[in-house]
C-alpha cells in the first residue's frame, strides 16, 4: 500500500459534476486529499447535456501536458459516459483524439507507466449508481437502459454520487474486482491499478 | 434564502427586479449594478437590525440620502421589497422611502411585513386632521384570529420592525430579523484588516476590517466551528498551525502560529494579503450560522492564487447544497464564470446608461467557446 504522502495529485477531466463527485469521493476513500484532487472543469459549465465532444477535444491537451511533467507525481482520470455507444467505441475515440494512427489501429496510445485512468459508465454514471446502490438486493442492472432520474435535486444526485463512491470503494472492490457483474464498472475498477494507488 | 428583490429608484436600478437561487453569481460589465443590489441589501439589512455591534439604530435619513435617487427619474418614493422563504412560508417585506430633497429628512412612507400573505406589522402614513401627516403602525399576532396592536402616533423616522423585541406572540417577525442577521454581506479588504479588537463583534463589516473582533466573537460562541476552521487552514496555509488571540493592555491581539519552518507567530496583518483573504473567505464558511444563511461576496478571488479558487467554491456549493444556505457571488475571474454562470449566472446590463436588467445566462450550445471568453469578446448576448 502507497504511504498517504506518496499519493499523486489527480486531475479529473469528466462531464458534470454528478461524475466529479463519484471520483472524488472514491479517491478520498483511498486515502487521497481533497485538495490534492482537481477538477479540470469544463469550460461550458455543469448544465450542457453533451459533454463528450469537449472530454474528447481536452483529453489530448491534458495527456500531452502531462506526459511533460510526468516526473512529478501526478495523475489524470478521465471519465465520459458510452451513452448510446459501447465501451469499446468510447475507447476507440478517446484513442484516436491522443493518437490518431494507434487508435485506428485498435491500439491504446498510452504507455504503460503512464498513471492516466480511464473509466467508461455504459449507458451512463447513473448505471453504475444503479448497480452500485442494488449490488446487494440482487437486482438485474443493464448497460443499455437510461437509469437517470430527472425529478432528483442537484443536492440528491450528489448525495447519491458520493454515497455510491463509498460503498464501491469501501465494500464492493474489497471483495475483488472480478466479482464485480457489471462490464464497464469492473473495467473501470482495472484501469485504477494504473493510478498505483 | 431570498427569493426576490425588488427596487425602483434607487440609483440605477429602476423597477428592478430578480429572482435568486441557492447559488448565483452575479457576472456584467463595470457600473452595471451588481454591487448596487448588495448595497441595496447591506442599507435594509441595517435599517431592519440597527447595528448590533454597537447598539444603534439608525434613522432614514442616515442610510437613504436623496443623492441615491435615480438622477433621471422625478419621482421621490424609492421602493424595496423582498421575498424570504423560510420558517414554513414566504416573508414579504416591503419599504417605501420618500425623500423631501433639502426641504426635511427621508421617512418613511410604508414599512410592511407579511407572513404567506398574512400582516405582521404595518406602517403606514395617514393624512392628519390639520394637513400634517402622521405615522401609523400596527402590530400583528402570530395568530391571525388574535387582535392586533396599534401603534399611534409612530415615528416614522425609522424602522418600526428594528424596534419589535421577542415575544411569545410575535415569533414569526422576530425569525425574520433573525434571518435577515444571517446575510453576511462583504467585499474583503485585506489592507485593512484588523490584528487588534477591543471587543467582539458578532458579525464581519462589509469589508471585513473588524475580522479579529468578530474572530474573538467566534472563539467564544463557536469553538467547534473555530476548529474545524484551523483543521481546514493547517491544510490550505503551508506551516499554519493555529490562531492565538491574546490579551494585550485593553484589547486582543490576533496571531497565526506557524510551525514551519520554525516555530513563529505573526499578527493577523503581518500575513500576506492572500492568505488574509483565505482566513477570511473559510471562516465565512466555516463560522456561519448553521442554516438559513445568505452569503453575498464581492469578487471573493480578489488576491487568491489561481489554485486556491477552485477548492473554496466546491466548499461554498457543497455548504450551500447541506445546509440550505445561500451564496450569491459577483465575479470578473474565469474560474468562477466557467465553473458557475451556465448553472447560476445572472447577466446585469444597462444600455446607453439607463436602468439595469438583468436575465439568466443560458448558454446551452455544446460546443464553441466558455461562456468566460464569450463574455470576454462581448459576444454572450446578441443585441
Amino acid at each position: 500500500m502507497t504511504s498517504r504522502d506518496d499519493l499523486p495529485e489527480v486531475t479529473i477531466l469528466c462531464e458534470d459534476i454528478d461524475q466529479e463527485r463519484f471520483i472524488r469521493e472514491y479517491l478520498i476513500c483511498c486515502g487521497l486529499d481533497d485538495r490534492k484532487i482537481r477538477d479540470f472543469n469544463n469550460p461550458k459549465g455543469k448544465t450542457i447535456k453533451n459533454n463528450n465532444a469537449l472530454i474528447l477535444k481536452h483529453y489530448p491537451e491534458l495527456i500531452k501536458s502531462y506526459r511533460s511533467r510526468k516526473y512529478r507525481n501526478i495523475a489524470v482520470v478521465v471519465m465520459i459516459d458510452a451513452d448510446e455507444d459501447s465501451l469499446e467505441e468510447r475507447m476507440r475515440c478517446l484513442n484516436i483524439a491522443l493518437d490518431e494512427t494507434a487508435g485506428n489501429l485498435n491500439k491504446d496510445p498510452r504507455l504503460s507507466d503512464e498513471k492516466v485512468a480511464i473509466f467508461v459508465p455504459a449507458r451512463n454514471i447513473e448505471t453504475w449508481f444503479y448497480y452500485i446502490n442494488s449490488d446487494r438486493s440482487g437486482q438485474e442492472c443493464h448497460e443499455l437502459t437510461d437509469y437517470k432520474d430527472k425529478t432528483m435535486t442537484a443536492k440528491e444526485r450528489i448525495e447519491l454520487a458520493k454515497k455510491s463512491a463509498r460503498i464501491l470503494a469501501l465494500e464492493i472492490c474489497p471483495q475483488g474486482v472480478d466479482r464485480i457483474s457489471l462490464p464497464s464498472l469492473r473495467y473501470a475498477c482495472r484501469e485504477l491499478q494504473r493510478l498505483k494507488l | 434564502m431570498l427569493k426576490r428583490i425588488y427596487v425602483n429608484n434607487f440609483r440605477c436600478l429602476v423597477n428592478f427586479e430578480m429572482t435568486v437561487d441557492s447559488l448565483n453569481l452575479f457576472l456584467g460589465s463595470n457600473g452595471s449594478g451588481k454591487t448596487t443590489v448588495f448595497e441595496v441589501l447591506r442599507k435594509l439589512q441595517k435599517f431592519i437590525l440597527g447595528d448590533q455591534a454597537f447598539q444603534q439604530d439608525y434613522k432614514v435619513s442616515d442610510l437613504f440620502a436623496s443623492k441615491d435617487l435615480t438622477r433621471w427619474q422625478k419621482s421621490n418614493i424609492q421602493k424595496f421589497e423582498l421575498d424570504i422563504e423560510g420558517n414554513g412560508g414566504i416573508y414579504k417585506y416591503t419599504l417605501e422611502i420618500e425623500h423631501q430633497r433639502d426641504y426635511a429628512p427621508p421617512r418613511m412612507r410604508l414599512e410592511s411585513l407579511t407572513f404567506d400573505g398574512q400582516p405582521l406589522f404595518n406602517f403606514w402614513v395617514d393624512p392628519g386632521d390639520i394637513g400634517i401627516t402622521v405615522g401609523q403602525a400596527r402590530l400583528y399576532n402570530d395568530d391571525p384570529n388574535r387582535e392586533s396592536v396599534y401603534l399611534p402616533f409612530f415615528d416614522g423616522s425609522r424602522s418600526g420592525i428594528s424596534f419589535i423585541y421577542e415575544r411569545p406572540y410575535n415569533l414569526k417577525l422576530t425569525w425574520f430579523k433573525k434571518r435577515i442577521s444571517n446575510f453576511f454581506i462583504v467585499e474583503i479588504n485585506p489592507y485593512i484588516m484588523e490584528s487588534e479588537s477591543l471587543k467582539e463583534e458578532s458579525s464581519p463589516n462589509w469589508d471585513m476590517s473588524n475580522y479579529a473582533a468578530w474572530y474573538s466573537y467566534l472563539s467564544q460562541e463557536s469553538q467547534g466551528k473555530i476548529f474545524k476552521l484551523t483543521l481546514e487552514l493547517q491544510k490550505i496555509i503551508p506551516g499554519f498551525d493555529s490562531f492565538q488571540n491574546s490579551k494585550s493592555g485593553d484589547v486582543r491581539v490576533l496571531s497565526a502560529s506557524f510551525t514551519r519552518p520554525s516555530k513563529a507567530a505573526y499578527r493577523l496583518n503581518e500575513l500576506s494579503h492572500g492568505q488574509r483573504v483565505l482566513i477570511a473567505l473559510y471562516t465565512l464558511i466555516y463560522c456561519s450560522p448553521d442554516e438559513d444563511f445568505t452569503l453575498c461576496i464581492d469578487e471573493p478571488e480578489n488576491f487568491l492564487a489561481l489554485p486556491e479558487i477552485q477548492p473554496w467554491l466546491r466548499r461554498v456549493m457543497d455548504y450551500c447544497l447541506e445546509n440550505e444556505a445561500q451564496a450569491m457571488l459577483i465575479s470578473h475571474h474565469p474560474s468562477l464564470i466557467n465553473y458557475l454562470a451556465s448553472n447560476s449566472g445572472y447577466w446585469f446590463e444597462r444600455e446607453d446608461n439607463e436602468a439595469v436588467r438583468v436575465r439568466r445566462i443560458t448558454d446551452t450550445v455544446e460546443e464553441g467557446l466558455s461562456v468566460a471568453k464569450l463574455i470576454e469578446l462581448g459576444w454572450i448576448y446578441d443585441e
